[in-house]
């Protein structure tokens, strides 16, 4: 997996390349959590490009989100697709989060 | 010598280095030594060579002036004897005369022929010898005393020239030993030089053994005299003078090489040699020379030792002093660079200690900037990178420790929470189920549950909580009991089952955790299946002789993340020969080594690929072909499957 | 002079036998007194005699043996003529000559030497390989054995020039001559010991020519054997015994031996003894001999007709009155001769 992060205001924007599981979930939420201590409270969450997520990117995923809404914060996710999006579909996860086809879409409504 | 080389190794430095110094050395001051050894021996060899030869030459010398002095007095009686007839008178006074006018002389003779001084007379021989002061005259020659054939008599008259006898002790039986010289003479009669008889002078040769028995040469070494036969004249061992020749001596010793050197004397030889000498008994070296007019030779013999006694007595001072300066030297190497290597040694002390695990030992403290200054500088920081690695280590190991019996207790809960025995209901002939859960290393969370409502009710379940270790356990053990103790109050539907876990799971959930779960309830008399979902992979259900396909699925939010979650029942109904299929991601998801997914499609074609009934075959069939895509890539998640087959 | 001492022996004899048997028989028991003497002065050709005195093998004979000094000043055939003597040992040639010249009625009680010792030496660089090559050289010989080189020499046709040898081998040492007579355990010695080599020698044995003469044998007057021939036994039986034991521990019998040749100041040494011990050996038990003390009439006519024919004696003596071998033993229920 790899991370991609940028800043375009007013959002973070943290990008997902490749599988989300086990492994992943750490630096994830590391990254998250680095922000939110330097003051970020919009996200926007690219998975254009995520090909997998297991339950434990999932559980990792629900923490952050709660975390960031603990902080009165908000976490978008865009250009969710694929097989990814099945999960998130079959799970019900979709229901949790507020999902944008695009980027820019995203950054309007976070 | 299995011990050696080992000695050798702890050898320590400043030794070694002694030792390497001093072989080095050793080896030069050997060679010098040897060089030295060599030469001397060479020039003192060929010192006593000359002294020998000297000594010998003079002694010669004397005794041939002697011997020369004698040989005059019969050749010139003999030159007379030729030159004219001789009355007896004249004759007798003419022997008297030489031997009054020669000393040296002790006696002499001058023996005709049979019959030729006088036709009448067979024997004629008149005798001239001293006796004290006087000189007497006697007649020699009768039946008894036919001197014709005596050596000295016929050896010279055979030969055709003047002989020296070998030496015998004198006719009075005393211990003089003598020797003849005997000349012949001859006439011209008829024309022809007729052999007319011989002239002798016989001489004492006490003065000569005298003379060389008073010849010493370093401290034991002698000459003595040999005769033209071998035999001893003279010899500082009296019991070998006229008794024993010089063969008889090396046959007595087994000495060949004393027989040959024998024959080169009799022969006329000189000579310089070294053989064992039984007089000494020892290495010796003889030197050699003739006495050329009676055809002996004397020897000087002398031992070997004697003659390199002194070069011997310096080499071993040499040596000794040698040794003695080796023993400073090594010393004073092992001192140096025992100095030098001090700090080394402190070095390896110390770092034997740090080797045993000590790592707050202090290093010495090394002032100098040298290679050694350096090493004990490089030591220190790797004392100090060690004891820091060795702390974290120990961290990190106490850490995974920590994981792995978590891990294993979460297991241990998971495991002891699902039912293991199979099958499960062998009185209900309707179905056969059967499902096995393969945990994974680090994620536990799976759950599989079955249990019968009533007598025409299965109500089976699979889960998946999404988090690791103990909680995760703990929060599928309590899905479980809740669904469980839910759907056993009975009159509910699977929804209905999943509404109340879910408001449940909910209360004092601050980790986050949820779980996906999938429930249905089987009337297995009739084939109606109810089910619900919550999130959870849809379930494969293969029609009796046709292909798996997803078990259509109403949408449901995976349990403990939003009370107010709601659920939808489904159903369908079961026929002979139907087969679901559930299962958890950990089947789809799992990975092969270059991290590809087994994927839905693979399950599908497996559970395809199989046409037994038993619900068993099929989870083994599953199990199987996951490894094997696999092949070996570490298994990320549990892996759970159960199947039903409902045969009517 | 024979006569007379023959007499009186005959008469002491007869005094002796009127004395008393009884009395006889108790000298017997003890020790009877007997004097031997050598042909030649003492070295190892005699050890047995020596050996058989020190080592008291005589005297376990029932025999007080004394061993005179031989040599060229005790002529065997005077002492034993005068009595000083009861025993000599000489060659057979030799006693068969003066039995037949001085009419001495030796007999010879034992035969010891069974093989000729002299010998015929030659260098091999005057070209002398074979008697043959001896024509028209010059040989030194004995006079007193120079019976066995000229029946050689008739033997091969050759007359080499020959001189008289003496008493020692200077004459072929120097050059003078190209061969001379030695004894084995002799001369021929003394030659290696002069620094000769062996290879460098030719070697006449007379025995390769069947010219062998048995040497060395025990003799006494016909009396004597007469009177006593428990005694001849007994002195014959105890020199055999002596001559084995001095084979048997040679070293020991050469102390015995060079302790006679140092009382008589003989120039000789023990090597020389040693060789001629050894040689000693040889000739008296080469292969294939008889039993020490044996003589055979073969060789005894050999040896008697060589001498006749030479001119050395007259008459050859019977051999039943000359040999008389006391080293085997005669039952004593049958009277000696």
């Amino acid at each position: 997996m790899q991370i991609i992060v940028k800043k375009k205001d007013p959002a973070v924007i943290v990008s997902i390349q490749g599988h989300f599981n086990v492994g992943a979930a750490p630096e994830f939420e590391r990254i998250f959590n680095q922000h939110l201590d330097a003051g970020e409270r919009r996200f926007v969450l690219n998975l254009a490009e995520l090909t997998f997520i297991s339950s434990a990117g999932l559980c990792s995923l629900l923490a952050t989100a709660k975390k960031i809404k603990e902080q009165d914060g908000n976490l978008v996710i865009c250009a969710l697709q694929g097989e990814a999006r099945k999960v998130f579909e079959i799970s019900g996860f979709a229901a949790l989060f507020s999902m944008y086809s695009t980027e820019a879409v995203a950054l309007k409504q976070v | 010598m299995k011990t050696a080389p080992l000695t050798f190794r702890r050898t320590s430095l400043a030794v070694k280095l002694g030792l390497m110094v001093l072989t080095g050395t050793s080896l030069v001051f050997a060679a010098a030594f040897f060089y030295n050894h060599v030469l001397s021996r060479r020039n003192i060899l060929r010192n006593a060579e000359t002294n020998a030869r000297n000594l010998a030459g003079a002694t010669v010398s004397r005794i041939e002036a002697v011997l020369n002095g004698v040989e005059k007095t019969p050749g010139y009686m003999a030159l007379c004897l030729e030159q004219r007839a001789w009355e007896r008178a004249d004759l007798l006074a003419f022997i008297r005369n030489g031997l009054v006018a020669n000393p040296d002389i002790f006696g002499s003779i001058v023996a005709f022929e049979p019959y030729a001084f006088d036709p009448h007379s067979r024997f004629f021989a008149p005798y001239y010898c001293r006796q004290g002061a006087d000189i007497r005259q006697t007649w020699l020659g009768s039946d008894q005393y036919q001197y014709f054939n005596l050596d000295w008599y016929i050896l010279p008259k055979e030969l055709k020239r003047a002989v020296w006898s070998e030496p015998y002790f004198d006719e009075g039986g005393g211990k003089v030993i003598m020797t003849t010289y005997s000349v012949p003479f001859y006439r011209l009669l008829n024309g022809q030089r007729q052999f007319q008889g011989i002239v002798t002078a016989d001489i004492a040769l006490d003065w000569l053994v005298k003379m060389v028995t008073s010849v010493s040469y370093l401290k034991t070494g002698f000459a003595f005299l040999i005769s033209q036969n071998g035999v001893f004249v003279t010899h500082p061992d009296k019991r070998l003078i006229m008794r024993e020749s010089i063969f008889d001596l090396a046959e007595g010793a087994a000495n060949e090489r004393l027989r040959q050197v024998g024959q080169d004397m009799v022969r006329g030889g000189t000579g310089f040699v070294h053989l064992e000498s039984p007089s000494f008994g020892k290495p010796s070296w003889l030197y050699y020379a003739p006495l050329k007019s009676p055809g002996w030779s004397l020897g000087v013999l002398f031992p070997e030792d004697e003659l390199f006694a002194d070069a011997q007595r310096m080499g071993r001072n040499i040596l000794l002093i040698g040794l003695v300066g080796f023993a400073g030297l090594f010393l004073i190497i092992v001192l140096i660079s025992a100095a030098v290597t001090r700090p080394i040694r402190a070095l390896a002390r110390t770092t034997a200690e740090i080797a045993r695990g000590n790592l707050e030992i202090k290093l010495p403290l090394v002032k100098s900037h040298d290679e050694v200054g350096e090493l004990s500088y490089a030591f220190d920081n790797m004392r100090v990178a060690l004891k820091e690695y060795i702390a974290g280590l120990t961290e990190a190991t106490a850490a995974r420790e920590r994981l792995e019996s978590e891990l294993k207790i979460a297991r241990t809960i998971q495991m002891s929470f699902l039912p293991k025995h199979f099958p499960p209901f062998p009185e209900q002939a309707e179905f056969d189920l059967f499902a096995r859960l393969e945990p994974a290393k680090q994620v536990g969370g799976d759950l599989y549950d079955f249990f019968l409502l009533d007598d025409q009710h299965l109500f089976f379940s699979i889960g998946d909580v999404a988090d690791k270790g103990v909680p995760a356990a703990l929060f599928m053990a309590v899905t479980k009991t809740l669904m469980k103790g839910i759907a056993m109050q009975g009159g509910q539907d699977p929804a209905s089952v999943l509404e109340h876990v879910n408001l449940e799971l909910c209360k004092e959930n601050d980790s986050m955790m949820f779980v996906t779960v999938f429930c249905a309830m089987l009337n297995f008399r009739t084939g109606e299946l109810v089910y619900s979902n919550a999130g959870h992979n849809p379930p494969l259900i293969r029609r009796a002789g046709g292909r798996p396909d997803d078990l259509p699925l109403p949408k449901g939010i995976i349990l403990g993340t939003i009370e107010e979650a709601r659920y939808t029942t489904a159903s369908l109904t079961l026929h002979a020969g139907d087969t679901l299929v559930l299962y958890t991601d950990g089947v789809t998801e799992a990975m092969n080594p270059s991290q590809d997914l087994y994927s839905l499609e693979r399950l599908r074609e497996t559970v395809t690929g199989v046409s037994d009934q038993d619900p068993k075959t099929m989870v083994d069939a599953i199990f199987q072909s996951v490894h094997a895509y696999a092949s070996g890539a570490p298994q990320s998640d549990d892996i759970t499957v159960l199947t039903l087959h409902y045969h009517g | 002079m024979l006569l007379t001492n023959a007499h009186r022996l005959l008469l002491l004899v007869g005094l002796i036998f009127l004395s008393g048997t009884l009395a006889l028989k108790a000298a017997s028991a003890d020790a009877k007194p007997c004097v031997l003497v050598p042909q030649w002065e003492p070295q190892a050709q005699f050890a047995g005699y020596y050996v058989a005195v020190e080592k008291g093998i005589y005297a376990r004979h029932g025999l007080t043996v004394t061993v005179l000094r031989g040599g060229p000043d005790q002529p065997i055939g005077r002492l034993l003529q005068e009595g000083q003597a009861d025993f000599a040992t000489t060659f057979l040639t030799s006693a068969l000559e003066k039995r037949s010249l001085d009419g001495l009625p030796l007999v010879n009680i034992a035969q010891m030497v069974q093989r000729s010792s002299l010998l015929l030496v030659a260098r091999k660089s005057s070209g002398i390989r074979s008697p043959a090559d001896l024509q028209g050289k010059t040989v030194s010989l004995w006079p007193d054995f120079a019976v066995q080189p000229k029946a050689l020499f008739r033997k091969f046709g050759v007359a080499p020039r020959v001189l008289t040898q003496g008493a020692t081998i200077n004459l072929f040492l120097r050059g003078a001559v190209d061969a001379a007579s030695g004894m084995w355990y002799n001369e021929y010695h003394m030659l290696i010991n002069s620094g000769l080599e062996e290879q460098d020698l030719t070697v006449f044995f007379y025995d390769q020519f069947g010219l062998n003469f048995p040497e060395d044998g025990i003799y006494c007057l016909a009396p004597t054997l007469k009177q006593d021939p428990d005694r001849c036994r007994r002195f014959v039986q105890a020199s055999i015994a002596g001559w084995q034991y001095a084979f048997q521990h040679p070293e020991e019998a050469l102390d015995i031996v060079m302790r006679q040749v140092t009382a008589a100041n003989r120039p000789t040494n023990r090597v020389h003894q040693r060789w001629m011990l050894n040689r000693m050996k040889d000739i008296m038990q080469p292969p294939g001999a008889l039993p020490l003390g044996t003589l055979t009439e073969a060789d005894y006519l050999r040896v008697a007709r060589e001498l006749k024919s030479a001119g050395q004696i007259n008459t050859i003596p019977a051999w039943n009155e000359f040999y008389e071998n006391c080293a085997i033993d005669i039952p004593t229920n049958q009277p000696g001769r």
